[in-house]
């Protein structure tokens, strides 16, 4: 959560800056960020590879978890399906983009902007966060009436990280585990879907 | 597409071959957190000078709401389906 209040503030100085006219045009004009993105995208690898966590939980895994984030995915692409049929002025591509954000903000925005403009990204920004903070807000709400399942498929990707403890809290200690498989799966996953959706779709 | 996947996995394998190495590992958090910071203030950069973007910012706050009550509504449904018929889980704490 602390983390998402820095991210929007950094986002929130940058578009007054932009406004003012604080910052040379050329600077904009140069493309430094698709660099920065590269980067970005290996050291996440790296840190996803090193969890000592996350490996050792791969290994005894019971293979029948991968329903988890299947039913994540599933469940994202069916509530974005049904909002095409509302909202008219994005296409369901441009939607499938948001939607496969999972909840991790930073990344899909700035992929989602690089690829298709800072329209889209904006809104996989403000999108995905509200994921999280609903999340964070509504899990004992949602584990009430859907079940223990509802905090981690709600969570998305951010159920290994900032919903983690919200999600144990409420589903139990027993879900730890599957929310880090499951937020693990979908932050691999996240760049890829992005880029397939929007480039090869 | 074939790039973000091949730069991914050297990430992974690096971070697999490196994770005896807090000191590296806890460097490559820091460096991976200031690019988020520098991509996002990019990017709220583009917004600023954008006349388009900044003025609508307003409906693309409502626009990114609607989106994500259908997708958590989609997610919560999914899962009481899947914990309901397909794992059989008991909700009974």
């Amino acid at each position: 959560m602390k983390n998402s209040i820095g991210i929007t503030a950094v986002f929130v100085v940058g578009i007054f800056l932009g406004k003012m006219k604080f910052l040379p045009a050329s600077l904009l004009e140069n493309d430094y960020t698709l660099y920065a993105l590269y980067f970005l995208l290996f050291f996440i690898g790296v840190v996803l590879g090193s969890n000592k966590k996350a490996l050792s939980i791969i290994k005894k895994l019971n293979w029948r978890i991968i329903i988890v984030p299947a039913g994540t995915i599933i469940g994202t692409f069916i509530g974005i399906l049904i909002v095409s049929l509302f909202i008219n002025k994005l296409e369901l591509k441009e939607l499938m983009a948001v939607g496969a954000g999972f909840g991790y903000y930073s990344l899909s925005s700035v992929f989602i902007s690089k690829l298709h403009g800072s329209f889209l990204g904006t809104i996989a920004l403000v999108s995905n966060l509200l994921r999280e903070i609903i999340t964070l807000l509504f899990t004992p709400l949602f584990v009430k009436i859907f079940g223990n399942l509802s905090s981690i498929m709600s969570g998305g990707a951010t159920s290994m990280d900032s919903t983690l403890p919200v999600i144990v809290k409420y589903s139990g200690k027993d879900y730890g585990v599957i929310a880090i498989f499951n937020g693990l799966v979908l932050t691999i996953l996240v760049p890829l879907l992005v880029n397939f959706i929007l480039k090869v779709l | 597409m074939l790039e973000v996947l091949a730069v991914l996995i050297t990430g992974i394998l690096a971070g697999l071959i490196l994770k005896k190495y807090r000191g590296v590992i806890k460097w490559t958090e820091w460096l991976a957190n200031i690019s988020i910071y520098f991509l996002l203030f990019f990017l709220g950069v583009s917004v600023g000078v954008n006349k388009k973007i900044f003025q609508n910012l307003g409906s693309i706050g409502l626009l990114s709401l609607i989106i994500t009550i259908f997708v958590v509504f989609g997610s919560v449904l999914t899962a009481y389906f899947v914990s309901k018929h397909i794992l059989q889980i008991d909700n009974e704490k």
